[in-house]
């Protein structure tokens, strides 16, 4: 794909199996999601699920074995998956039927789990059609799919006359909507009440039944086929992108992890990083089955220290890979470096005499000579030295104690402070001014468990970089690291500003995500870099009951978005809504705030929406007149 | 009654039919009665303007209500985000008229696309064996104007309703984007999607400035797609812009769901919106600010291009 950056670098719902088993890497949550249970999915856009999904399906695996002949890891599913579909085009054409027949209930529901049906059985086809792929074409395969075909035909109701074959079924299971549509166009144009419409008998199925006969006729006729001995028949009903599916779907799947008789059947479900269902009358509802017991949960982000570790294993070999098919012949940690602060202290300090190049906190380090020199320009800072009875002038620890407790957790907070006062600093002698965002494992945290964004940001240095003949390349420098993941992550916010889902009513006017995302990051600002110091700032937030609910409302967009990331995630399926919660901006965001890539306190956010007035709302709002 | 065919036809030809309505709105926008005047001295059997409900007193809206008024305009309060008036009164008009062919002039240069939409739909699926309906849509060129500065977020983006099908996700979509000079509204669409994209601009045979314009407020979706997938149109050749839309229709079909996204002039919405009529995988999006967008005069740069569209 040409000229690909941040967000459009990689997505995985219309690469071919090939490409998927191609580019993909076995990881933890890849293990847990094959296992022999139902499981939830849940984290934002391009954190991977779908990638993991389309592994379960039959082609992928299929080609990954024979690009991997040698992986002995077990990582072929239990199950058949059956890959379902969803996309935001699919969900927004199902919300306009759904507002012009608002006063039909009957016919909007009728109309609406058919599409569903129809969505499902399609998949069910496409998945016999994958399963029957690769087998040697014999006279009996081909016998037993016909039988295959004519039982489909029955059970699914399907219009004959009709070639007994998977691909004449899926061609016709098409064309129905071809009919459903003329059916709206006529109840439309020709006013028909309600109950005087008339359907076909398959109006009327619904899709669990639908797929449970195809399955279990696929069973009947391919259990003692050699091709699928050993296997139990069990299935995977994988629903992608639950979140923008129809929210009678979600409720039913959600319930049914509990409730569902079918042994044969298991659900594999995607969704956002924290799942509300409204009713009919908008209330939020819970759900009966529970965690642990009735399904598992797999978490996509960066949410726990595990998680971390994972995932900075994971990058490594994405990058590796990356770096591979893009014929780069460096190593990443070569090439970018370790995101050491000393190594950015020792280039800003480098100049200054007696300054040794030591690591530690003696005097002469690079940590001693910064925390020296922020003392001079920040007079808070100078206080919480002496406070601790710490020697601005010669700023070492008393004790041990203190290397861990205020040195080494203070050192991050004092390089940020001091790349924003340094332009004081800089007139008077000519220093460097440090850079901030750089090296290894920095790069792959600040994506926060996102490989669609860990690749987009990778792309854009491998856009830059000047590559050998022979493939080698010089590692980068700090300044030139720090400045392009500030532009990308410029970028990210515009994205997010002009992001179609952005904007929601507000009387007569419309609040903006981007608007409110700036306030909580400029907010942060303040309190770390500018305001008094302290060593253990804010970074986080709450989201309480005093926020509005339109401002919850864009902040459920931006999970999705992986803007805001859900911290200490204790609920999948919430009756609360975001009350409660705690959330931080993601990592990517940091860079327009000058913020260090850690986790620090929170507050609430009402408290910093309304920063500087009483009303909230008058801050928050745009015109565009 | 169906689209049976379209195409586009000089002004002269215009003037050589009998017309027996003609439908003009009356904006802000001084271009408004540019075409009524250029017909003042035709034959007209009937003469309608809808006007909106909305910024009555905004630039040349008063001279344009005026106008409209002086020449004994029948009209037609109208909320620009709603057909109902526009099909209430096209109803009445065909009972009221017992032609076999009749021939319709719609004024859609400053009309919104739910009320110029709204005809071509009401004509699409109206029950009606036995008459010929020829709308022929004018749309007056203006005189470059620099866009707005301040940047307007998009509001409402979505299926324009009775140009849509409902399909399944199977295939994935492409979205057919028609760039306009506003800022950065095409932007957040591309990685809505995730699908494939192709970007419609104007060249510069008619204003360079605007085409200039529309490349630079559009930077990075165009620094983000291909150069296979870009294509120029000149505004004032409809004929071949339909031609070179239909045929990437046509390229496209086996593989993907197809969206129709018109950012920009007119007349591209128009060939958009007949080719979401007549092609059941093809959708016509609305992408816009709504009523929150900018009044911005537009005067007349004098040249009328005019499409015909018959249904049978």
């Amino acid at each position: 794909m040409e000229n690909k950056t941040l967000y459009d670098s990689f997505n995985a719902r219309y690469l071919d199996y090939n490409e998927i088993a191609e580019l993909f890497i076995v990881n933890s949550q890849y293990l847990d999601l094959i296992k022999n249970n139902h499981s939830l999915l849940m984290g934002p856009r391009g954190s991977g699920k779908t990638t993991l999904l389309k592994m379960l399906a039959m082609p992928a695996q299929y080609f990954y074995r024979l690009k991997h002949p040698k992986d002995n890891e077990t990582i072929d599913p239990p199950f058949f998956a059956i890959y379902i579909p969803t996309d935001v085009h699919w969900k927004k054409q199902m919300d306009d039927f759904e507002d012009e027949f608002k006063d039909r209930q009957a016919y909007k529901s009728i109309i609406t789990r058919l599409i569903v049906a129809t969505n499902v059985i399609i998949s069910t086809c496409q998945t016999f059609i994958h399963l029957l792929e690769f087998r040697e074409k014999t006279e009996d395969g081909l016998r037993k799919e016909a039988e295959l075909a004519q039982q489909l035909i029955i059970d699914w109701k399907l219009k004959k006359p009709i070639a007994a074959n998977l691909w004449s079924i899926k061609h016709s299971l098409l064309s129905r909507l071809g009919e459903i549509n003329n059916h709206i166009k006529k109840v439309r144009t020709l006013k028909i009440k309600e109950t005087d419409i008339e359907y076909a008998e398959y109006f009327y199925d619904e899709f669990l039944d639908n797929v449970t006969l195809g399955c279990d006729a696929f069973e009947n006729i391919f259990k003692d086929d050699l091709y699928f001995s050993n296997l139990n028949f069990k299935w995977a009903l994988c629903f992608d992108e639950l979140e923008i599916a129809p929210n009678w779907l979600q409720f039913e799947l959600l319930s049914l992890l509990r409730s569902l008789s079918n042994q044969k059947l298991l659900f594999k479900l995607t969704m956002v990083p924290l799942v509300m269902i409204d009713n009919k009358n908008g209330e939020l509802v819970e759900i009966t089955a529970r965690e642990g017991q009735d399904f598992s949960i797999i978490r996509t982000w960066t949410y726990s220290q595990t998680s971390i570790n994972n995932w900075e294993s994971f990058s490594r070999k994405l990058i590796q890979d990356k770096f591979r098919r893009n014929n780069v012949k460096i190593n990443p940690v070569t090439l970018f470096g370790a995101d050491s602060l000393d190594r950015n202290i020792e280039i800003t300090f480098s100049n200054e005499d007696n300054f040794k190049s030591k690591r530690g906190y003696t005097e002469g380090s690079s940590i001693w000579f910064l925390f020296k020199e922020l003392s001079i320009i920040d007079s808070t800072f100078r206080d919480f030295l002496k406070n601790n009875n710490i020697s601005p002038s010669n700023p070492i620890p008393n004790h041990e104690g203190q290397k861990d407790s205020i040195f080494r957790k203070v050192k991050p907070l004092a390089l940020h402070r001091y790349q924003f006062k340094s332009h004081i600093i800089g007139r008077m002698r000519s220093r460097k001014n440090p850079s901030l965002y750089y090296g290894l494992p920095k790069l792959y945290n600040i994506c926060d468990g996102n490989p669609r964004a860990l690749i987009g940001l990778i792309d854009e240095f491998i856009e830059k970089l000047v590559i050998e003949l022979d493939g080698t390349t010089k590692p980068l420098d700090i300044n030139f690291q720090s400045r392009i993941i500030s532009e990308v992550s410029k970028k990210y916010l515009l994205l997010l500003q002009n992001h179609p889902d952005a904007n929601i009513p507000y009387y007569n006017k419309y609040m903006n995500l981007g608007i409110i995302l700036e306030k909580i990051g400029r907010y942060f600002e303040e309190r770390i870099i500018v305001d008094r110091f302290s060593m253990d700032p804010i970074n986080c937030f709450v989201v309480d009951k005093d926020t509005p609910q339109e401002v919850t409302d864009l902040l459920k967009v931006a999970m999705h978005l992986g803007a805001i990331i859900y911290l200490n995630p204790d609920e999948s399926v919430s009756k609360t809504s975001l009350v409660g919660k705690k959330f931080r901006l993601s990592y990517l965001l940091f860079p327009n705030y000058r913020l260090p890539i850690v986790e620090y306190n929170h507050t609430a956010l009402s408290k910093i929406l309304r920063k500087g007035t009483d009303k909230i709302d008058q801050l928050l709002l745009f015109e565009t007149q | 009654m169906k689209i049976n065919e379209y195409h586009q036809i000089t002004f002269e030809n215009l003037l050589n039919s009998d017309i027996d309505l003609l439908i003009c709105s009356s904006g802000y926008e001084s271009r408004a009665s540019h075409l009524a005047k250029q017909l003042y001295s035709q034959k007209i059997e009937r003469k309608v303007v809808l006007s909106f409900n909305d910024r009555l007193s905004d630039l040349s809206r008063p001279m344009n209500d005026e106008y409209f008024k002086s020449k004994n305009f029948q009209p037609i309060n109208c909320d620009g985000d709603l057909e109902n008036e526009v099909t209430e009164f096209l109803e009445s008009f065909l009972l009221e008229n017992s032609k076999h062919e009749i021939n319709i002039i719609v004024d859609y240069s400053s009309m919104t696309r739910i009320w110029y939409g709204s005809i071509l739909k009401y004509f699409q699926f109206k029950q009606c064996a036995t008459r010929i309906v020829n709308v022929i849509f004018c749309y007056t060129i203006a005189k470059y104007v620099k866009s707005p500065q301040k940047q307007s977020y998009n509001i409402h983006i979505g299926p324009i309703r009775g140009f849509t099908s409902i399909s399944v996700p199977q295939k994935p979509t492409a979205l057919i984007i028609g760039l306009g000079y506003e800022r950065n509204r095409a932007m957040g669409l591309y990685e809505y999607f995730d699908g494939e994209t192709f970007l419609f601009y104007t060249d510069d045979s008619k204003e360079s400035k605007y085409s200039e314009e529309v490349k630079a407020n559009n930077s990075e979706i165009m620094h983000k797609t291909k150069n296979p997938n870009k294509y120029e149109y000149p505004i004032n050749d409809m004929n071949y812009t339909n031609r070179l839309l239909t045929s990437l229709c046509n390229e496209l079909f086996n593989d993907y769901r197809i969206i129709i996204a018109p950012c920009g002039p007119k007349p591209f919405t128009l060939l958009s919106l007949i080719i979401a009529l007549r092609y059941e995988n093809v959708d016509a999006w609305r992408i816009s600010s709504g009523k929150e967008s900018f009044s911005i005069d537009k005067e007349a740069e004098g040249e009328i291009i005019v499409y015909k569209v018959s249904f049978t």
